[in-house]
């Protein structure tokens, strides 16, 4: 059979091989499509959409599917960077760590501090909840719970180390939901918060006061997160 | 062993598929609009689109009513994330196999008589 041949050539072609039954030998064994694909000249006149979809994926050179490699990454970039909100993440957790250490500072009372985490994790809840419905999107629970594991595994390393784990906490979680947003620089800045808390924790400094300025930084951070988001 | 183009799905092949797939797998589940920004498609691209993978089984639409506007939530499936995964190896097997052959030095001439 030669190559290409016109569309009446074609079919005089399969007339001449007894007349195989294009359609059903593919819908019932796709081995024989790709025997005819090797075969015989793949004409329009064959209609197989089976035996099209083996030519269009033939046709991928590794030039395209290393495109829709880099499409698929940008994608999940994407949507990760709007499930996690990162810029938003840095945001509230700068201000738990700031308010934290302002009440540690004015009135150092433990009872007051709990009274206060549990009432911001109340309040905050349906907020959120609510937040996520508008922002048509709700983030699978893999990954916030990543972040929080590798927080609460932090905060146990800075315990042992003499650091603050609060500190370490959330400058953790919010630079591991930047890296995973694909916000380097962000994440970068919020991790040299923390540390920047812990090492003046670790020196002497009093832990609300590390608690402060780590706070600030990671606010800083989310500030320049949500301004590169906003510029695209 | 068969050749990674064989394994590539047309389901979700297309670029947009692709995107939509990938975008459904990374959340629980998305609604119409946020995943028609997030990939840049107009309304009847992206219900083409959705269709398609609907009946192949991949992704899975809600309809609802919330505050009295309808609104359409999109999830993937099991099979959905399968399916992306294959999609995925078998596009990494592609760039792998061709990676050699672009690192492999060029064969010297054979020098004229």
């Amino acid at each position: 059979v030669e190559r290409q041949p016109g569309r009446d050539e074609g079919r005089a072609d399969r007339d001449a091989h007894g007349g195989v039954q294009v359609d059903a030998a593919c819908q019932s064994e796709h081995e024989m499509c790709l025997s005819l694909q090797k075969n015989f000249a793949i004409q329009s006149t064959v209609h197989c959409q089976a035996m099209q979809a083996e030519l269009d994926r033939s046709a991928v050179s590794h030039h395209a599917a290393a495109a829709r490699l880099r499409h698929l990454s940008e994608v999940r970039r994407r949507a990760r960077r709007a499930a996690l909100a990162p810029s938003s993440a840095l945001l509230a957790l700068g201000a738990v760590a700031v308010i934290h250490g302002a009440l540690a500072l004015a009135w150092p009372h433990a009872a007051v501090l709990s009274a206060v985490w549990v009432g911001a994790v109340v309040a905050v809840r349906p907020v959120l909840r609510r937040a996520r419905r508008r922002r048509g999107l709700e983030a699978a629970r893999r990954l916030p719970f990543v972040c929080a594991a590798v927080a609460v595994a932090i905060a146990a390393v800075s315990v042992a180390a003499g650091a603050s784990p609060l500190v370490s906490a959330v400058a953790t979680a919010g630079a591991l939901a930047a890296s995973l947003a694909g916000m380097p620089a962000i994440a970068a800045a919020a991790m040299v918060s923390g540390l920047t808390g812990d090492a003046l924790v670790a020196q002497g400094l009093a832990p609300a006061a590390g608690e402060l300025i780590a706070g600030a930084g990671l606010l800083a951070a989310g500030l320049a997160g949500a301004a590169r988001e906003g510029g695209g | 062993m068969s050749h990674p183009t064989t394994r590539l799905d047309p389901a979700i092949h297309q670029p947009a598929r692709l995107g939509i797939l990938t975008a459904a797998c990374e959340v629980k589940r998305i609604d119409f609009v946020s995943l028609r920004d997030l990939l840049d498609l107009t309304d009847g691209n992206l219900s083409r689109h959705l269709a398609t993978l609907e009946g192949a089984g991949y992704i899975k639409i809600d309809k609802t009513f919330e505050s009295r506007r309808p609104r359409t939530w999109i999830a993937a499936t099991r099979a959905g994330r399968s399916a992306l995964e294959r999609e995925i190896a078998a596009l990494r097997e592609i760039v792998d196999a061709a990676a050699p052959a672009r690192r492999a030095p060029a064969r010297p001439r054979s020098a004229p008589a």
